[in-house]
């Protein structure tokens, strides 16, 4: 890894778009997939540009992720784009995008994998209200700063308990952790590292505070990592305390649809399968007394779980997307590590990892 | 109500859903049933075309509505008509069971074996030894609750 400290000269966003225009006219890539500003400067979506002259305003530090870019990587290497892409990846989106290839959903044959710092990110409504008065640029600025020295408040649940502030499995990483003022950190693992750094001009140098920031912060996620599910595991021992955490759930499917890893066209639970028959409704509500309308809101979740546990990369997504609030990052975040430890499995961690269940050993698992 | 626990823990029969592999286990069922030999007749058999296709789906929903257990069946290991559909249930029913261990339903209320379709007695013996592992473990107490 090579790794490139840019002096922004008092022009930070400027930076960060000369790094991404210069992909572009130095023919490192065809496209750029990269968060901007909103031209109403309230916002910021996920933009795939052609024409570096329309990189006006990319911001991929800002604090909100409405669509994981893991999904958006399945939509443009559905079939061969024919076009080299430069994608900007928060290390979470990087794990899932990672399982999406396993499962044969995503194609990273064209893709040039960015990875940018991150610390965490706000839910939207978190975010609105911060926004209040002044807007993206303001709130963005501030929320660069206190990366620089590591910190992030008010990320949603799953950053607060999330590890990862830099993916290790991307092409190259824009990061500002443990910098001063004035400086952007570029660090590059691929075989492209010269061809980019010259054709960008970029010189060799590194942040001094940078892996020191990062490992006190990794220390003091963990810590809350193993607090927060220790005192989930205590608070929902059982299926009528996990009924009762579920209770406020609406079935609207948005975590299923967030999710990055449930990528199912034809999901179980849309198809005919929970369309029972009038009288069963009547015969179960006979058997039990009362049954409650509509049926099968635990079995939907317990079954998720059962689903794309192995591969669930703690993005959380499923949380923000949740119009009750239900604590799903908590609850797949937790119950997903224990599953995976069946196997030692950690997923994004490597293409050269199978999933658990597309392979198999002739002995294991006994007694069964 | 006034009928004593001890009374009501004695009679209970516990009721367990079987999904069972066409080509080996359900046979074997057959071949217990043709033979004659005897065993507890607490099991409700559903069968499937191979035990890699019981989606986690059909082994949870049973233990919400109540079911006291569920019996997964397959083919030996190397003996799967298709293939290695066994090896894979075998991996699916270690999730289901490690996910419903960790919200309280203990791992043996899932049972996954692997039976043969000439193993009549190994069938009749397993839901034996079912129905009375069942009994020491008592009914799923989700048979009383209707919030699922």
């Amino acid at each position: 890894m090579k790794s490139f400290v840019l002096n922004t000269q008092g022009d930070f966003w400027g930076t960060v778009r000369g790094f991404f225009r210069g992909l572009l006219t130095a023919g490192v890539v065809d496209l750029v997939l990269v968060p901007q500003e909103t031209s109403s400067g309230r916002s910021v979506v996920s933009t795939l540009v052609r024409d570096p002259e329309k990189l006006v305003a990319p911001d991929p530090f800002a604090p909100l992720v409405l669509v994981s870019q893991a999904k958006v990587l399945g939509h443009l290497t559905f079939k061969d784009p024919k076009a080299r892409i430069a994608a900007v990846c928060r290390p979470c989106e990087v794990r899932a995008a990672y399982e999406l290839v396993k499962l044969k959903q995503v194609d990273l044959s064209r893709l040039l994998l960015i990875g940018v710092d991150c610390l965490g990110t706000l839910d939207p409504e978190v975010f609105r209200a911060r926004l209040s008065g002044s807007g993206l640029k303001d709130l963005s600025e501030d929320w660069v700063a206190s990366m620089r020295s590591g910190a992030a408040s008010g990320v949603r649940s799953a950053c607060e308990v999330c590890v990862e502030a830099v993916s290790g499995n991307v092409a190259a990483n824009i990061g500002v952790v443990g910098t001063s003022p004035d400086q952007l950190v570029v660090e590059i693992k691929h075989e492209l590292a010269d061809e980019i750094a010259g054709a960008l001009g970029l010189s060799a140098g590194e942040a001094g505070e940078r892996a020191k920031a990062l490992a006190a912060l990794r220390t003091r996620r963990e810590d809350a990592r193993k607090t927060r599910f220790s005192q989930w595991r205590q608070a929902v021992p059982d299926l009528p305390a996990l009924m009762a955490e579920m209770a406020m759930c609406l079935k609207c499917g948005n975590c299923r649809r967030a999710c990055p890893i449930c990528y199912c066209k034809e999901c179980v639970f849309d198809g005919r399968i929970f369309d029972h028959e009038s009288s069963s409704y009547v015969r179960w509500a006979s058997r039990k007394g009362l049954i409650e309308m509509p049926t099968d809101t635990l079995l939907f979740h317990l079954t998720r779980l059962n689903h794309m546990g192995t591969s669930c990369v703690n993005c959380g997504m499923c949380e923000s997307a949740c119009p009750a609030d239900l604590p799903l990052a908590t609850l797949f975040a937790a119950a997903s590590e224990r599953i995976q430890a069946i196997w030692n499995y950690v997923p994004g961690r490597s293409l050269d990892d199978p999933l658990p269940l597309s392979t198999f050993r002739e002995e294991e698992l006994e007694p069964r | 109500m006034s009928v004593p626990a001890q009374k009501t823990a004695s009679d209970f029969e516990p009721k367990i859903i079987a999904l069972l592999c066409n080509w080996c286990t359900y046979t074997g069922a057959d071949l217990a049933g043709t033979s004659r030999i005897q065993y507890p007749p607490n099991i409700r058999v559903i069968r499937v075309m191979c035990s890699g296709s019981v989606d986690p789906l059909y082994i949870i929903k049973p233990i919400l509505e109540g079911a006291d257990g569920v019996l997964v069946g397959g083919c030996h290991a190397g003996d799967c008509h298709y293939v290695n559909g066994n090896y894979k249930a075998r991996r699916r029913v270690a999730i289901a069971k490690n996910v419903l261990s960790q919200f309280g339903i203990p791992g043996d209320r899932v049972w996954f074996r692997f039976i043969s379709a000439s193993e009549g007695k190994l069938f009749a013996d397993t839901v034996t030894k079912m129905v009375a592992t069942l009994k020491q473990l008592g009914p799923n107490p989700m048979k009383a609750q209707w919030e699922i």
